[in-house]
């Protein structure tokens, strides 16, 4: 009798145990999307992942620097998150050549991953030939954002060359608005001074600078006219400027009280969480250059090897949900990127998604950005030095083009 | 049996041989693990191929570990005289029989108790030029007033500064008060009875005395500066440009942010020779003492 009831009771427990990874299809995500636009872009992931009854387990975290942070120590731990927001950078190349991140040649090979990405997004997301990453969105650096109605007020219409951007700087200064809206921190500021190369130097160039590190075009006369206009960009920005984060610094432009902002086209998504339509409120154009160049960078989901069952099912389902094409529609409606699958529906995408869906779809345009192109911690060291030539005044060209060349040849 | 326990109960160098055994692991282990990474190339993950030096030479090269560097002496030098001039400053006006005494007391030690983020961003509120100070003495009527301080990169690191003797020169106070406290109170009547002025009592006669206390306000002080990290988050995150980077924030970005786990060892490893730089007047001068 009591051993009976004693087996009952184990075969109980047994199947309760074996119950739960059954059914339970967990991920637990490292992110960074925090601001408007980007918490409804994560939420539109989430929300299709719950509804196809998987558990989601958000850990966000402040920025993108800490995520890769918390997301490298709970490798570290043992305790890994089943899937981290990141770019397909020098951090993501040492976890899968380290063996850390889930291989997902399987899952591409069934659901045919590799002909629906454009091929620039697949070969930055393979290492060794194998598919380490998922793209969430492609954004690209290289925009210029602005104010219509600071635009109305200067009496200037949208600049097509980059002498026609500084004859429009000077007629918004006067005007009474902010010229250029810059955020003062590093990785801000960096950006108006690879626009400046990018512009100047157009995508050839760029990729012999960034992707071949060719040590001819440190050489050439468009480094130091770059750093030139990239210090002439700071004379029209406005005291307040130190510290501020990049949606703060869009606001500036939201509201009007300033005219233009070097911004990555994520900012696209703050104009359209403060009820603003593309071509309406807010326009937008790709730095000028002569020929054109598209400067991408891709959100990525990497998914760590994980042990538990249930949290390998999760990736698998948050891998099916992220790459479904309505699920990659929706993100690059709310948060301003292109879609990374060719065959989503571009149609009720803004003016300005549809200018950059045509940049990735033209050959010879799309670039690396700097953030994927270099390897190592190249793109944080010329941060370093773009923001010193930023703030100080005393530095010449020379010293900051000097230090850039170095930069670029080391290792 | 129970005498043998009892003997047994409290064995000193068994307690302190286990906490010897952590300390030795976990502290100085990390250390000596610190110091490997510090040779190798290790990008994210801990590569244990030894190339030698390359890291270091890296690091003295690095234009922004020098400013962190440079930085670190500024603020130093400036906090730990700042502060020890507020503090001592503090004390001797509460040892002069004042009322309310210990309502004072809490006043200038409260800052302490007020944690390094929520001190940087108040102070960076409040000397931010478009919400704060400034921002306040202009909307009054003072038009010409400017203290940007903040965004200036050739002063930013002076708000640092301001900043952190406010929150410690309260400490400095209660310790200095304390030792001040112990003066045995002939040595007072001596001085009233010469006819001493109360300056040069303090500076001549009560301070030398003091010099223990004054010397462990200054290791106390010293540790703050070599860790300081949380207050520059708060405060400035480095910034403008790299002007208030400190060489605690440079190792943890290059930990983290930029996946340079040799580089950033090597830094580690730096901070600690420099500490013991800056400990070893300290430790000299407690030896020669004692001996």
């Amino acid at each position: 009798m009591n051993q009976q009831r004693l087996s009952g009771a184990i075969s109980l427990l047994g199947l309760l145990a074996m119950s739960s990874p059954a059914f339970a299809q967990t991920v637990d995500v490292q992110q960074y999307w925090t601001s408007a636009s980007e918490s409804k872009a994560m939420n539109a992931i989430a929300d299709a992942f719950k509804a196809h009854g998987g558990k989601w387990i958000d850990s966000p975290s402040a920025d993108f620097d800490s995520t890769i942070a918390a997301a490298t120590s709970r490798i570290a731990g043992g305790e890994p998150p089943s899937a981290v927001l990141m770019t397909p950078s020098a951090a993501m190349r040492d976890l899968a050549s380290s063996g850390q991140l889930r291989n997902l040649d399987d899952l591409a090979a069934a659901n045919g991953w590799q002909k629906a990405m454009v091929p620039i997004v697949w070969n930055k997301l393979t290492v060794d030939g194998h598919l380490v990453g998922l793209p969430v969105g492609i954004h690209a650096d290289n925009w210029v954002w602005y104010s219509k109605s600071a635009f109305e007020k200067a009496g200037i219409e949208e600049p097509k060359t980059l002498d026609d951007m500084f004859a429009a700087a000077d007629k918004l200064k006067a005007s009474g608005s902010i010229p250029f809206a810059v955020g003062g921190e590093p990785w801000q500021e960096v950006y108006v001074l690879t626009s400046m190369i990018i512009s100047l130097g157009g995508p050839e160039y760029w990729n012999d600078l960034f992707v071949k590190r060719d040590p001819e075009a440190l050489k050439s006369p468009i480094l130091p006219k770059a750093f030139e206009l990239f210090r002439k960009v700071g004379t029209y920005t406005d005291p307040a400027s130190a510290g501020r984060s990049w949606n703060e610094t869009t606001n500036l432009v939201t509201t009007g009280k300033a005219g233009m902002q070097f911004m990555g086209d994520w900012a696209r998504g703050e104009f359209l969480a403060a009820g603003q339509t593309a071509g309406k409120e807010f326009g937008c154009f790709l730095v000028p250059t002569e020929k054109p160049a598209y400067a991408v960078v891709v959100d990525i989901f990497a998914f760590p090897v994980n042990k538990d069952e249930d949290r390998v099912k999760g990736q698998t389902l948050l891998a099916e949900t992220v790459m479904d094409p309505a699920v990659e529609a929706k993100i690059a409606a709310v948060k301003g990127s292109v879609p990374s699958r060719l065959d989503v529906d571009t149609s009720t995408l803004d003016m300005c998604a549809v200018k950059g869906v045509k940049a990735l779809a033209t050959p010879g345009v799309a670039v690396s950005s700097t953030y994927d192109a270099l390897p190592g911690d190249l793109n944080g060291q010329m941060t370093d030095l773009a923001t010193q030539f930023w703030t100080d005044p005393s530095m010449s060209v020379e010293t900051a083009v000097k230090g850039l060349a170095d930069i670029l040849q080391s290792k | 049996m129970s005498t043998w326990l009892n003997r047994q109960a409290f064995r000193p160098d068994v307690t302190v041989a286990v906490f010897f055994a952590v300390v030795a692991l976990f502290f100085y282990g990390s250390i000596l693990w610190t110091f490997y990474m510090s040779l190798t190339r290790s990008t994210l993950i801990p590569n244990y191929q030894i190339v030698g030096l390359d890291q270091y030479v890296k690091l003295f090269t690095n234009q922004r570990w020098l400013v962190s560097c440079l930085n670190m002496v500024v603020f130093g030098v400036l906090y730990i005289l700042g502060t020890l001039a507020f503090g001592i400053l503090l004390a001797v006006l509460a040892d002069r029989n004042i009322k309310a005494e210990s309502l004072f007391r809490t006043i200038f030690l409260y800052p302490l108790a007020v944690s390094l983020i929520i001190t940087g961003l108040s102070w960076r509120w409040l000397l931010d030029p478009t919400t704060g100070l400034q921002a306040l003495m202009r909307d009054i009527g003072w038009e010409s007033f400017t203290f940007d301080w903040l965004t200036r990169s050739d002063r930013a690191i002076y708000t640092l500064v301001i900043a952190s003797i406010w929150h410690s020169a309260g400490l400095v106070m209660v310790i200095v008060l304390a030792g001040l406290r112990g003066i045995d109170n002939d040595l007072w009547k001596a001085i009233r009875m010469e006819g001493i002025p109360l300056w040069r009592a303090y500076c001549q006669v009560i301070f030398p005395g003091m010099r223990p206390v004054i010397a462990s306000c200054v290791v106390l002080l010293m540790s703050e500066v070599i860790r300081g990290y949380d207050l520059i988050i708060a405060m400035t995150k480095g910034g403008p440009g790299i002007s208030t980077e400190m060489p605690a924030k440079f190792a943890v970005d290059f930990y983290f942010a930029r996946v340079n786990l040799g580089l950033a060892s090597a830094a580690s490893i730096m901070m600690l020779v420099l500490s013991l730089i800056m400990l070893a007047p300290y430790f000299y001068s407690e030896f020669r003492r004692r001996t």
